[in-house]
This record gives C-alpha cells, structure tokens and sequence, in this order.
C-alpha cells in the first residue's frame, strides 16, 4: 500500500491525488494538520521529511518529498503511458515541463497561499511572475494547438499535464485569473474531462459529460 | 455541533471562523480538521460567485422552493426591520 501524507487544500497533494486517480491506484491518506496546525513542521514530522513539507510518500523504504518524483513512481507503475515518448528530445521535455510546475508553484501556489492561509509575501510580485509563467505555458499550448497537438509532450496526457495543471487551475484563488490564457483553459477543460478525474476544492470537474474540445 | 463566526468587513466582504464540537474519539483531529475545510473551501466557491453580490430582500424573480424557507424568513425579518447593511431592495 502507498501512503500519501496529505493536506485537502494544498496543490501539491492534490497533483499525486489526481495520478493515482487517473491511473487507478488507491492511495492510502493520512491527514496532516497542515494549517492551522502546521504540523508538518513538527519535530516528528521533519524526522520523516527533513523539509517539513507536504505531501510525502511513503512506499515500504521508500519516500519521496517531492511531488514530481512522485508523479514519475507512481505512472511508471503502472506502465508507461504516462511518461511521454521514449525518445531524448520527449523526455527532456517532460523534465522541463516538471520543473516548470516548481515555478508555478513558487507563484501562482505562493500567491494563493498568501491570500488564502494568510502566508507572507510580496503579492504583486508573486502574481506577476504568475502571470509571467502562465504565458509561457499559454505560449507553449498555444503552439502545439497548432501542431494539431492537445498536451504539452506527445499524443497523450503525461506527467507533465498533470504536473502543471493543479497551481494553474487554483490560480484564481491567488487572485490571478486565466481569462487572458485561452489554451490554458482548453488544456484545463482537457485534463477536467479526463476518465477517473477527481476534484478538490476550487477545482471542479465539468459538467458537460461529453468529450474535450480537439486542437483547432 | 458546527457553527461559524460571521464578521462583515465592508458590506462584500466577511471574515468568517467555523468551529465545531463533535463526540468522536476515532477520528484523528488532523482529518476533522481537513473535512471542515474541504466542506468550507467547497461552499467558498458557490458564495463568491454569488450575483447579485448584495442579498436581494425582494424576491423579484426568484422562484423560490421549499428549502428556501428559512432564507426568505430571514430576509423578510431583515426588511421589516429595515436592515439594509450588504442587501438591496430592488430585485435581483
């Protein structure tokens, strides 16, 4: 069994919420008292985690802190279809696309966080580089629109998708909104119409049952 | 028990504080704690986007329904008493 240290309201805990969904895997939960709590900077917790972040993964001796690489343990699992393309140039990308969600979550996460948990934080600034990231992303999509293509990285929904996607569906609740970020909001009602997609507070499925819009 | 603490900032705007007060000595506090603000964050979204943004006191063109009793008591008690602060008279 995988247990997945947790908080409902965080990003990252969600992103290894949502793969273990999409692939079938039942996650074993446990409840950390994130906020108000903070008992994720408990002397007990950090014996785990030297960090003192959520979430964490535990799989008999091994653990993971980070939630990319937990992304990465939990689709090559199940196989390989959530990795991409076994080609450099695919693998590459979907690398750069997870350290990508690092810096959303640095902006758009901290933004929410700060105007959600009250976190401090210079809040334009976190909101501009949010903005500076989304258009990146907006860039990226738009461009592989054109290429006819629905997903960051190949044919098919990857890690990488599933990486990005929780910071910028929630950025709304940082104060930043996707209302200039068209292919951002095509790839989310993508992701959203998935099979075995699973929501969270602030991020709802759609409720249309038919299929996701296909590349212009 | 739940409850929350309501307190109006400007007239779109509250600083709210749920509590509650349960018998169960099963269920770790950290989890409690986690599904009152999954239930809170879940709420959040529908009142936010709430239009108008002031509590209309005249039904208007509302087509109310037996669940709705208790809000069209209240609002019709804060009209007779002529409370107006983050309402509105006109109809939505």
């Amino acid at each position: 069994m995988i247990r997945l240290y947790d908080y409902v309201l965080s990003a990252s805990c969600y992103k290894v919420r949502l793969m273990a969904a999409l692939l079938g895997v039942k996650l074993d939960l446990e409840a950390v008292d994130f906020h108000p709590g903070r008992a994720h900077k408990s002397p007990e917790f950090r014996q785990m985690n030297p960090a003192g972040t959520l979430p964490v993964l535990v799989a008999d001796d091994l653990i993971l802190t980070e939630s990319t690489a937990m992304l990465v343990y939990l689709a090559r699992s199940a196989g390989r279809d959530w990795l991409g393309p076994d080609t450099p140039q695919a693998m590459a990308q979907v690398q750069q696309w997870l350290a990508f969600s690092g810096r959303l979550a640095a902006s758009l996460g901290m933004a929410r966080l700060h105007d959600m948990l009250i976190y401090p934080g210079d809040i334009d600034a976190l909101r501009h580089d949010g903005h500076a990231a989304l258009r990146e992303l907006e860039a990226a999509l738009t461009e592989r629109r054109f290429a006819g293509r629905d997903w960051l990285v190949g044919d098919a929904p990857t890690i990488a998708d599933i990486a990005c996607f929780p910071n910028v569906a929630l950025s709304q609740d940082g104060g930043v909104t996707l209302n200039d970020y068209p292919s951002v909001r095509l790839w989310s009602r993508r992701i959203r119409s998935l099979e075995r997609f699973v929501e969270m507070p602030g991020i709802h499925r759609l409720h249309e049952l038919r299929p996701a819009p296909v590349a212009a | 028990m739940i409850g929350i603490f309501v307190q109006p900032l400007t007239e779109e705007l509250c600083e709210v504080w749920p509590w509650l007060a349960l018998f169960d000595d099963v269920t770790p506090q950290a989890e409690l704690i986690a599904f009152q603000q999954m239930i809170f964050l879940q709420d959040r979204s529908i009142l936010e986007n709430q239009i108008p943004r002031l509590l209309p006191l005249d039904p208007g063109m509302e087509i109310p329904t037996q669940a709705d009793m208790t809000s069209i008591a209240y609002r019709r008690w804060l009209k007779k008493r002529g409370l107006t602060y983050g309402a509105q008279m006109v109809a939505a």
